[in-house]
This record gives C-alpha cells, sequence and structure tokens, in this order.
C-alpha cells in the first residue's frame, strides 16, 4: 500500500468525524453567539430600564401630586412597551371626582374605549371594595382620532395601581389590540418605577403629615378662635376655640360659622377682600353671644409662587379687655368727680373768706379754714391712693420691713379711731394674745392697711361692735405668723361680690353701697398690696349680707423667734389689751 | 386541605386578574413549578406543597401591587379561616 493510499483511506475514515466536528463547533459557537447577544440585549435592556427609572424619578422629583405621578408614568410607556391606549383614572376625595383621560395611540373604536374603562372600574371596584359612581367620573381623551370602523377587542391589556400612604389615588390602564402582548418580563420594570414613585411620594406624605399634625396641634392649642380657607373658599381648617367662641359644632362647615354669626360679619365679603388686597385689612369688632370679638382676616400667600393660597381669620376675644376698659373710664369718672367735689367746696369757702373777710368773724373762719384743711386732707389721701395704685402697678411700691410689736401699731390705731366710734355710738374691741412674737413688717405701710380695715368697718356698720384680735397662727402645734382680724357687725358681703373685693376697680363692679361713702375706693386693693408685699395673705369671711364680716391679714414672724413677755409690752400696751373702748 | 388551598389560590388568581390583568397574572403564576391554572385563572392543579405555592405566588403579587395585594390577600383569607390560621403559624 502505497502513501497516497494510506492517506486516502484515512481520509475518507476520518472525514464524517470531522465534519461532524465542524457542524459541533458550529453550533457550539453559534449557542455561545447567541447567549452572548441574550446577555447583550438583556444588558441594554437594564440600562434603558434604568434610564428612564431615572428620568421618571427625576421628573416626579418631590412631588405628591398623584396626577402628576400617573401622568409622568403613562407619558413614558411609549419607550418600554408597545400599546393601542394608555389611560389613567384618578381618584379626587376632595372634589368627589374620578377624572378618566384616555391617550390614543393606535387608533380604536368607542367600544374599545369603553372596554378599557369598564376593566379600570372593575379594578377600581374590586381594590378599593367600594361601589363606583359613574356619575362621578369626569372623562377625556387625547391623541390619535377614535376609528368607529375597527372592530379590534382589546386582546391584551395590564393595570398599573398608583397607591400612596397606602391609599389608593389612582390606575393607569395599558391595553392593545394585539394579543398577549405583556407578559411578567415587558412590564416589570413599569412596576418598579410605581413602586419607587409610590414609595418616595408615601416618604414625602409622612413628613408632610407629621408636620402638618405638630401645625393642627398648634392650631389647636391656640388662645384664639382660627379658620381657614382655599381660594375657593373651601374650609381647610378650624380651631376647637373658633367653635367655642361662636358656640357652634366641632368640625362645622362654613355655612354653619357663617350662621353662628347672625348677621353681624358678612364673612365671605370680608375673606374676598382679603384675598383682593395685599395690603393689611383693619380688625373689626361684632358682639357675638354676648362676646366682644375682634375680627382680622389675613391673605396666606405661597411665597414661591407669589399666589394667593387661601384667606386664615383670627378670632379674638377681647370682652375682658373692653369690659375693663369701660371700667378704667368710669373710673376716672368717679375719680374726677370725687375730687372736683372737695375743690369745689374749697373754692367756695375760700372766695367767702376773701370776699367777706370783714363781715366773717374769727370763730366762723376758723370754722371755715378747718373745713377747707379736712377737705384739702380727704383730697391728698386719694390722691394717695392713686399714687400707690400707680406704683403697684409699674412695680415700683416698695414695703420697708423690720422687727417690731405689731401690737402697739395696733393699739395706736384702735385708740386713733376712738372719738369716730364714741361718735357713731359703736363699741370698738381690741383683743391681743399675750406672748405675741416680734413681726417683720413695714410700720408706715401697716397703718395703712389697718386703717383701712377699720375705716371700712366704721362705713358699714350702723350698730353694734368692732373687733380688732391679734394673735398667733399656729399650725401643727408651730407659730408660723401673726394673725389679725377685724370683725364687725355691719351689712355683710355678698358672695357674688367676694372675689371683686380686692380688685382695682371692685368697688366700682360692686357699685358704691352708700351715697354717703366717700374714697377712692381702692383701699383694700392698695392693703391686699401692702400685705403680700410684707410676706402676708389677706382675705376675708361674711356668712352674706346683714350679718357682718371678719377680715384677716396675716404679718410673718420676725425671725420666727417667739417673743418673752416684757415689762415694756405690758407698760405700754397692757391698759389695751382685753380692754374695750368705747 | 388541598382543596381549600385549590379554590382559595383560584379565588386570589382571579382577583389579581381584575386588578392587574389576566395576561401579567397568568405569566407571573403559571412560572410556579407545579401550579396549572386555566385561562380564567381556576387553578387546576397545585402539584406540590400548597403553602409553598402560596408563599411564592402571594411573593409575586406582593411585588407587582405591594399594599393592593396584601389588603386583597387579608380580605380573601377572612373567607379561609383554617388556612389564615396555617399561614399565620407558619
Amino acid at each position: 500500500m502505497d502513501i497516497t493510499t494510506i492517506i486516502l483511506a484515512i481520509t475518507s475514515v476520518s472525514s464524517p468525524f470531522a465534519i461532524f466536528g465542524y457542524f459541533l463547533m458550529r453550533s457550539k459557537f453559534k449557542n455561545e453567539l447567541d447567549l452572548s447577544k441574550k446577555r447583550e440585549e438583556e444588558l441594554a435592556r437594564r440600562a434603558y430600564e434604568t434610564a428612564v427609572l431615572k428620568e421618571i424619578g427625576d421628573r416626579i422629583g418631590y412631588s405628591l401630586d398623584a396626577v402628576k405621578i400617573v401622568e409622568i408614568i403613562s407619558g413614558s410607556l411609549g419607550k418600554l412597551v408597545p400599546y393601542s391606549t394608555v389611560c389613567h383614572m384618578i381618584f379626587d376625595e376632595k372634589k368627589d371626582k374620578v377624572i378618566l383621560a384616555c391617550n390614543i395611540n393606535e387608533s380604536v373604536s368607542s367600544n374599545f374605549l369603553r372596554e378599557v374603562k369598564n376593566k379600570m372600574i372593575a379594578a377600581s371596584v374590586e381594590m378599593a371594595q367600594k361601589p363606583f359612581m359613574e356619575d362621578d367620573l369626569d372623562e377625556s381623551i387625547s391623541g390619535n382620532i377614535l376609528n368607529e370602523e375597527s372592530r379590534d377587542p382589546i386582546r391584551s391589556f395590564f393595570n398599573l395601581p398608583i397607591v400612596i400612604a397606602q391609599k389608593l389615588v389612582g390606575v393607569i390602564n395599558v391595553s392593545s389590540t394585539i394579543g398577549d402582548l405583556y407578559n411578567d418580563e415587558n412590564t416589570e420594570v413599569l412596576y418598579k418605577i410605581a413602586k419607587l414613585a409610590s414609595e418616595e411620594a408615601t416618604k414625602l406624605q409622612q413628613v408632610l403629615d407629621s408636620e402638618k399634625s405638630r401645625l393642627v396641634q398648634a392650631v389647636q392649642s391656640l388662645s384664639d378662635g382660627l379658620l381657614m380657607v382655599d381660594t375657593k373658599y373651601h374650609l381647610v381648617l378650624v380651631n376647637k376655640k373658633l367653635c367655642q367662641l361662636l358656640g357652634v359644632v366641632s368640625n362645622p362647615s362654613l355655612f354653619d360659622i357663617a350662621n353662628s354669626l347672625s348677621g353681624n360679619l358678612d364673612l365671605r365679603s370680608m375673606m374676598e377682600e382679603a384675598i383682593a388686597t395685599d395690603e393689611e385689612l383693619p380688625a373689626r369688632e361684632i358682639t357675638v353671644k354676648e362676646k366682644t370679638l375682634q375680627v382680622v382676616a389675613s391673605r396666606v400667600l405661597d411665597k414661591i409662587a407669589q399666589k394667593p393660597m387661601g384667606v386664615v381669620v383670627l378670632l379674638h376675644d377681647i370682652t375682658d379687655a373692653k369690659s375693663l376698659e369701660k371700667l378704667r373710664q368710669d373710673f376716672t369718672s368717679m375719680m374726677v368727680h370725687e375730687l372736683r367735689a372737695p375743690l369745689t367746696n374749697i373754692k367756695s369757702t375760700a372766695e367767702l373768706l376773701i370776699k367777706d373777710s370783714s363781715k366773717i368773724k374769727k370763730d366762723e373762719s376758723t370754722k371755715y379754714l378747718a373745713n377747707i384743711d379736712s377737705t384739702s386732707l380727704s383730697m391728698l389721701e386719694l390722691v394717695n391712693d392713686l399714687l400707690d395704685v400707680a406704683k403697684m402697678e409699674a412695680d415700683k411700691f416698695d414695703v420697708i420691713s423690720e422687727s417690731g410689736d405689731l401690737a402697739i401699731v395696733i393699739a395706736e390705731r384702735v385708740e386713733s379711731f376712738k372719738p369716730q366710734v364714741a361718735e357713731r355710738g359703736l363699741k370698738l374691741n381690741l383683743v391681743v394674745d399675750r406672748n405675741l412674737p416680734k413681726a417683720y413688717f413695714d410700720k408706715v405701710r401697716i397703718k395703712q392697711v389697718i386703717n383701712n380695715l377699720i375705716s371700712n368697718a366704721l362705713k358699714f356698720t350702723q350698730a353694734g361692735e368692732i373687733t380688732v384680735k391679734v394673735s398667733q397662727e399656729v399650725v401643727n402645734g408651730n407659730p408660723i405668723d401673726i394673725l389679725v382680724a377685724v370683725s364687725d357687725t355691719g351689712i355683710g358681703i355678698d358672695r357674688e361680690e367676694a372675689n371683686k373685693l380686692f380688685s382695682r376697680f371692685g368697688q366700682l363692679v360692686m357699685g358704691r353701697r352708700t351715697v354717703a361713702l366717700k374714697g377712692s375706693g381702692l383701699g383694700l386693693y392698695i392693703a391686699k398690696g401692702i400685705v403680700e408685699a410684707q410676706g402676708g395673705r389677706i382675705w376675708f369671711k361674711s356668712e352674706g349680707a346683714g350679718l357682718g364680716s371678719t377680715f384677716y391679714f396675716t404679718v410673718p414672724i420676725a425671725d420666727n423667734e417667739l417673743r418673752k413677755p416684757d415689762a415694756h409690752y405690758v407698760d405700754n400696751v397692757g391698759k389695751m389689751v382685753n380692754a374695750k373702748i368705747n | 386541605m388541598q382543596e381549600e388551598y385549590r379554590k382559595f389560590l383560584s379565588e386570589l388568581i382571579k382577583k389579581q386578574m381584575v386588578i392587574l390583568g389576566p395576561n401579567l397574572v397568568l405569566s407571573k403564576a403559571r412560572k410556579i413549578d407545579g401550579l396549572k391554572i386555566g385561562d380564567d385563572g381556576e387553578v387546576a392543579a397545585i402539584g406540590r406543597d400548597p403553602l409553598d405555592t402560596f408563599k411564592e405566588i402571594s411573593g409575586y403579587f406582593n411585588d407587582l401591587s405591594g399594599h393592593i395585594a396584601q389588603i386583597t390577600l387579608e380580605r380573601l383569607l377572612e373567607k379561609y379561616p383554617g388556612l389564615k390560621q396555617e399561614i399565620a403559624s407558619s
């Protein structure tokens, strides 16, 4: 066998193997090529999806506007899947409306669109588990024109629910006349987009809800009534205080609020005026349910858009301020009168002395001068009272407390009232506990307190007696301060008047009980100021009108040291202790 | 229990077909090993442990519609107290 024959033999035997090997290699290369192509395609698809996702993410940004989110997703569909129509349904709870907008990409019939609508309604009912009101539907169509000759039904579709803060806000429907067009692979990216948008919007919603909750709490705790309306005059916010001031139910409608104003204020016109002007409107005063309210309406401006967002109406209760203002005016009138009467008296007496000085006898002129002296003294006391009150209100009322015998000061004061008491036919008793400790008080100011209480007792007691008692106030066996009580058998005090008694305009509120009673009416207010400035308390007890009254005040014990009985105390006060002064 | 699971899964798939559309739901569900589903969503056979099948399919639906899928599932489970208990304890 020559070499050629051998080669031919080998070639003929190995040829089938070579061919087989060739096809095997070719198939292997093809598979690898396909796989590589598929990988490339998959990679390109992923890159494309990522780009689209980013674009949508950027466009949605931090938006809570469901319409915007749904529109952006719908608008991006063409880049991802083929479709005949894309429709979206938005549930607008505020307006009780459902917006249905359809964009036609490939001409379809109105039957096709009707079918789309029915599928979206069925999906909404299934998701929300509540009936769908077709009357609330607001429909619009855009894109290609309808082709009524088309008989193509929906052959494939999918729905994309949009949920924000666990609430269904919309549904997107993508439909096609081509069958089996959509599957989990080619729609996956859309569900990812919807999920991403939903998550971002939910996070933002949670932040806004938390801020809103804080704002609502702040508004609810306001001491003024407040309401806010949007530019369409829909009530956005109303606080509890407003309901309380106007006597309306909680969560009222704007109609309830306007109605409660009982024609005192044209709320609508006021809000319209506020929204139309960038100037501050003057506050208005109205009286509703016996309350005087100051009403201010201000426009709320969107700082970025520079557009009005609504109007805030604030109701400030000025009833107390108004009555205080009236009291002030009445008080001023009263004081002017109190000063004018003695001044007139002084003037006419002085005129008489000047005109008829030659005719007036000396004892008569002395009487007239004594009258001028006594009248001017009353005026001086009145002016001093006013000055004291002014100092108290300006926080400039000083007491200079020092250690001393309170009983001696009280005994002196009691003694000074002796002639007046005798003149009125009353009894004035002084009862002082033995072994009283030294007290800590302002020796000048305390006289004002005692004078006021005894003179008040005298003014309001027609018969009977007045008793001044000085004792130690002991709590749990420990002396805590010195208690002074001034009791009378006079006209007493009504319970209703009790809280007005120590107020600045107390006498004015209560009404002057007798025309004959003169003075500023500020005595108890000043006495309270002095006692409290010394670190004591002042109060009264009365069983009621006609049953007398007792005024109490306390004075701190000096250094908490019990005073030992000594000769000096007994010598000076002894005569008055337990003595009755007629 | 197998039959109850079959009914429950059929109902769940049908509801999701209404919500998301049949093409997508069926293409997802038919990828589950052993699960045989008709075009109307009726489950013909589960083919393996029904609890595993349920977990797989509810995971798919959850990926697609999150909160909506969860609510739909919770509502449906109210009709199947036995399954609800088993699923909760698994």
